[in-house]
């Protein structure tokens, strides 16, 4: 398939920031905190919108007869890592800002990787 | 449209109107090798018609999940951001704020706020759909067009001794690809 790479690589990113997102929707419904509710609620919406922003692309890339190079190893590299990080977290055990502030950063890695 | 399929249509006309019998025959020829060129160009269209139809569906379905997802999020911010509003006026000067009077106002106001920031919402998710079927009703168009100019070169090439008709189709061909060209 054409750009196999570059969507692999998009969906990838997809796949990391939803596990973000519904760890922060879990999060969300679970705290009773207003102020805290307000940020995760704040980082969810960003989330929706930069996942908004990703499948579009994909859904270009996959309408496209343009080839598209694949992503550079460094962007790869770092991607593959933040997942793993991903993979390592375990939810509901943490201090909830410890783990908000984790996600957000996770987020934050896979989003300019 | 490609060069390859304007350049016939030309030597076409050209053929028929500068020759006799043996023009006609001419002309015949080119219709069958322009149509050729048509039902090339037709299977481009297809092709273009059912990738760009499935990116339309898909960015569809995509706009959509996340308005839908975001639209109680962007609701329940606005509802938060005014009860902080209202709950800090309150306690700031609660012999004066803190009425009944003032608290119905205060749902009255936050429920015409929410009523208009759905309208907004949801107005815009509407426009968002019908342009994309707009998109799409352009490449039907476009290949309806395609598929006229095809019919009209099948039935030149079939049809032996009619000139004028040829005349006609030919000129019907040449604008109905004109028309097709300034819509793109």
């Amino acid at each position: 398939m054409a750009n196999e790479a570059a969507l692999d690589f998009i969906t990838d990113k997809i796949t990391g920031l939803e596990i973000i997102k519904q760890e922060l929707s879990r999060m969300f419904l679970n705290t009773t905190d207003l102020d805290q509710a307000d940020d995760i609620r704040r980082e969810i919406t960003r989330l929706n919108q930069l996942l908004f922003t990703l499948e579009s692309m994909r859904n270009s890339l996959a309408a496209t007869a343009n080839e598209v190079p694949p992503p550079p190893p460094q962007r790869i590299a770092a991607l593959t890592d933040a997942l793993r990080r991903l993979d390592s977290f375990v939810s509901g055990d943490q201090n909830i800002q410890a783990a908000l502030n984790f996600l957000i950063q996770v987020a934050g890695v896979i989003r300019t990787a | 449209m490609k060069l390859k399929t304007l350049t016939p249509i030309i030597l076409l006309g050209l053929s028929l109107s500068t020759f006799g019998c043996a023009g006609e025959e001419t002309a015949r020829q080119v219709a069958l090798q322009l149509r050729e060129s048509i039902v090339e160009d037709e299977q481009i269209i297809d092709k273009t018609i059912a990738t760009q139809t499935t990116f339309y569906e898909d960015q569809r379905k995509t706009i959509e999940k996340y308005r839908s997802e975001n639209i109680p999020l962007e609701l329940e911010a606005q509802r938060r951001k005014r009860s902080a509003e209202a709950a800090s006026a309150m306690s700031s000067n609660p012999q004066q704020e803190a009425r009944l009077s003032n608290l119905m106002n205060y749902l009255q106001e936050t429920n015409d706020k929410e009523y208009e920031l759905w309208n907004k919402f949801y107005g815009g998710e509407q426009q968002a759909r019908e342009e994309l079927k707009s998109k799409i009703a352009k490449l039907q168009r476009q290949k309806k067009v395609l598929t006229q100019v095809k019919d009209n070169l099948n039935q030149l090439a079939l049809a032996s001794n009619r000139k004028k008709r040829a005349r006609m189709l030919i000129q019907f061909s040449q604008e109905t690809i004109a028309a097709l060209k300034a819509s793109q």
